[in-house]
């Protein structure tokens, strides 16, 4: 029981020292002197340890990329008007045209075109029984029957 | 049966004729594309060439041999 003149004991706003701004913390927060980072000792120091494993994979990674210095050093003083290198193919190679090598060099065409006429050789012999059957058809054309002998010739030889 | 327009055989008649002999190869390949008719068969031979179709129609169905 309290009497009208002592001070108020029962919580809430009763003019603590906690009202008094002098009390107050300039860190904020729990009112220590601010070293306080919310880990106890070990786990900072294994947050710490991973943070550094972290920067070390970082740094590997990055060194495995190219750089634009890297870049630059190897087109160092280089322009697109420049004379071609002696180990650089004009653009015109393969071609019979301009400098550079001919069209001779060009053997993977040349091969193409044997393996089409062999293709064509044996749909030829294939389709010479039918072919020759189709001239005996009322209306057939003499173009067609010139054709056909063109074809028997190239396949029988 | 009879000679009919716009099958294998008369594209071949067109292709080969226009193309040259050399190309029946080429010939027998186009020859098999479905074509929708004949015009535009013989739209894509006159692009190809640069000049008109060459091989049998109706005014050249002659009787012909075959040796």
């Amino acid at each position: 029981m309290s009497s009208m003149n002592s001070p108020e004991t029962r919580g809430g706003a009763n003019g603590g020292p906690q009202y008094n701004p002098a009390n107050v913390n300039p860190m904020g927060g729990n009112g220590t002197n601010g070293d306080y980072t919310g880990f106890k000792y070990g786990e900072n120091k294994a947050l710490n340890d991973s943070r550094v494993e972290g920067n070390v994979a970082v740094g590997s990674i990055k060194a495995a990329e190219p750089t634009q210095d890297l870049a630059s050093s190897m087109l160092a003083g280089a322009t697109p008007l420049d004379a071609d290198s002696g180990d650089s193919l004009p653009i015109s190679d393969g071609v019979d045209v301009g400098r550079g090598r001919g069209s001779e060099t060009l053997q993977g065409q040349q091969s193409n075109q044997d393996q089409n006429m062999a293709e064509g050789l044996y749909l030829m012999q294939r389709y010479l029984p039918e072919l020759i059957n189709i001239t005996r058809l009322p209306g057939t054309p003499d173009t067609y029957k010139k054709l056909v002998n063109a074809i028997k010739q190239k396949v029988i030889g | 049966m009879k000679w009919t327009e716009n099958n294998f055989f008369d594209h071949l008649d067109k292709f080969g004729n226009s193309l040259g002999y050399d190309n029946i190869p080429t010939a027998i390949c186009l020859s098999m594309v479905p074509w929708q008719s004949t015009e535009d068969r013989d739209i894509f031979i006159m692009a190809l060439t640069g000049e008109d179709v060459k091989g049998g129609g109706p005014s050249t169905f002659n009787v012909g041999v075959v040796k």
